[in-house]
């Protein structure tokens, strides 16, 4: 019994060992990763015809010179627009794709329309909503939302599509009322899909901000980064490139934390 | 009773649908309610529109734009196919070349604009790098997903039956991860689509997205309505294009395609 216990501590050890050295070498391979990418940027730069494009050193010391006061100023603000647009999307979308996915004389009636207007990209809605908007927030706010909404209804619709009928009739031969069978079953069993739909939205919302700042001119990372292109402050493009995908990622991130949070029994989105 | 078999209620229904949105689109024209006052009608639109798709201008646009988004898109899925092929296939390959690829993800293509245009002479390869990046990631990444979604037992059943490494990417990997690949080329027209509207937006002379943009700037607002249903009518038949061609050859795959 002892050898027997003894050989196993022995294999768990080389095991152990053996997956020690594994993660060294994904440690090492991911570093490579990165050293490649500025690898690539390094000799991209000293190609001939790109002398113009700052490389690495630049774009890293023009981002330590920079007060960070008014940057943060114009990445709030780009975050705000992004949230409000996000959060007006959200709440319109998923009961929008609740009642569409449940009423059958709703998903008659709206399904028509809402498909209708779909495959109208929300950027090509830039000139109207600045026609339509005198306030240059509201003309943003109007485009993240916009963005936000199609993705949102869209999932959701699926999400009460994909429910097993058979839940339902089971609940509702258990006695369960309407309210039940939507707060028990349609609502927990539809949540995923809404989810999927908050994740494509949020990418959506922060291309939308960066598109509508860069044609309004009204403050926001998509302004400070186009503003870099016009004054020929060329390493400050790169800079305003890095805090938009790190605020995309980071809002991201946030979305999968909430996610896993209010649905631990479903690890992946 | 033929009638009736047409005119399901559902139908019926769908149509009251579209009919309401016209109607309330025509309603707040004509009684000027707020901005609608600049807008044209549904009818005026559709003359606008006759009127401008059988212009030279039209051609001239529509072309530009279609010419960027699907150079942009086939380069895309040249690239990014097989890249993502091998970093689903293998491990050593995901570590090395994810992790970079994952900083670039989240930079929308948009904000590539300034950087584009100060990479590249000229408005015209500016356009088409943005449109690659909006549609290189999801290709990338359907063809990933692809490959890993494949059940493990299928490549060491190849393994077993003697199957070198071009025999499991022929045989397994390929087919097992091609529904994903076509999922991902029609997402990624989608957001090449968006991305040339932007790019011709800020940076472009010509295009459907300098038209609606200039059409603006100039107050021909009826021209906006019509170029956003040109966008849209294009856009949508060109992933209807490529759901077609996977509906076709991909039938074996259910409709995962």
């Amino acid at each position: 019994m002892a050898i027997l216990t003894a050989r196993f501590r022995g294999l768990g050890a080389r095991r152990q060992v053996k997956r020690a050295h594994r993660r060294w070498r994904d440690t090492l391979l991911r570093t490579l990763s990165f050293a490649i990418l500025v690898g690539a940027w390094l000799l991209l730069v000293s190609l001939p015809g790109l002398e113009k494009v700052p490389g690495p050193v630049s774009v890293l010391r023009s981002a330590l010179g920079m007060s960070a006061g008014p940057f943060l100023a114009e990445a709030v603000r780009s975050l705000f627009r992004v949230t409000a647009g996000f959060v007006l999307g959200a709440a319109a979308g998923i009961p929008l794709g609740i009642a569409i996915g449940c009423w059958r004389p709703v998903r008659y009636l709206a399904y028509p329309a809402v498909e209708a207007l779909r495959p109208i990209p929300p950027i090509a809605w830039i000139p109207l909503s600045i026609l339509f908007f005198v306030h240059v927030e509201s003309q943003i706010i109007f485009l993240t939302f916009y963005g936000a909404l199609f993705p949102i209804t869209y999932n959701t619709i699926a999400g009460v599509a994909g429910i097993d009928q058979r839940l339902i009739r089971a609940a509702r031969s258990l006695g369960a009322n309407e309210w039940h069978v939507f707060r028990r079953i349609v609502l927990p069993g539809t949540m995923p899909h809404i989810f999927t739909g908050l994740s494509v939205a949020i990418g959506i919302t922060w291309l939308m901000v960066i598109a509508a700042e860069m044609i309004a001119s009204r403050g926001g990372l998509g302004y400070l980064t186009w503003e870099a292109y016009t004054t020929f402050n060329y390493p400050t493009i790169f800079v305003g490139m890095a805090a938009i995908g790190v605020l995309g990622a980071l809002s991201s991130a946030l979305l999968r934390w909430i996610n896993r949070r209010i649905m631990p029994w479903r690890n992946r989105l | 009773m033929a009638v009736l078999r047409v005119l399901t209620p559902a139908r019926a229904l769908g149509a009251a649908s579209l009919l309401g949105l016209l109607a309330a689109w025509t309603i707040l024209v004509r009684l000027g309610v707020y901005r609608f006052a600049y807008l044209p009608d549904p009818l005026a639109s559709v003359q606008v529109g006759l009127g401008f798709v059988t212009s030279w201008r039209f051609a001239t646009n529509i072309s530009y734009s279609a010419y960027r988004v699907w150079t942009a898109w086939a380069l895309a899925c040249l690239i990014a196919t097989p890249l993502g092929l091998l970093l689903g296939w293998k491990r050593t390959a995901a570590l090395v070349g994810f992790p970079a690829l994952e900083v670039l993800r989240p930079i929308p293509p948009i904000a590539w604009i300034p950087a584009a245009i100060l990479f590249f002479p000229g408005v015209e390869p500016s356009v088409i790098f943005i449109c690659f990046v909006g549609a290189f990631f999801p290709v990338l990444l359907g063809a990933k997903q692809g490959v890993e979604q494949i059940e493990p037992q299928y490549f060491q059943a190849a393994r077993c039956l003697g199957a070198g490494p071009w025999r499991i990417f022929v045989d397994v990997v390929v087919p097992g991860a091609l529904p994903s690949i076509f999922t991902g080329f029609a997402i990624g027209m989608g957001i090449a689509w968006m991305a040339v509207v932007a790019a011709e937006m800020i940076a472009g002379e010509f295009g459907l997205g300098y038209m609606i943009w200039d059409a603006y700037a100039l107050a021909r607002y009826p021209l906006i309505v019509v170029g956003m249903v040109i966008i849209a009518v294009i856009g949508s038949m060109s992933s209807a294009a490529i759901r077609w061609v996977a509906g076709r050859y991909l039938r074996w795959a259910g409709n995962k395609g």
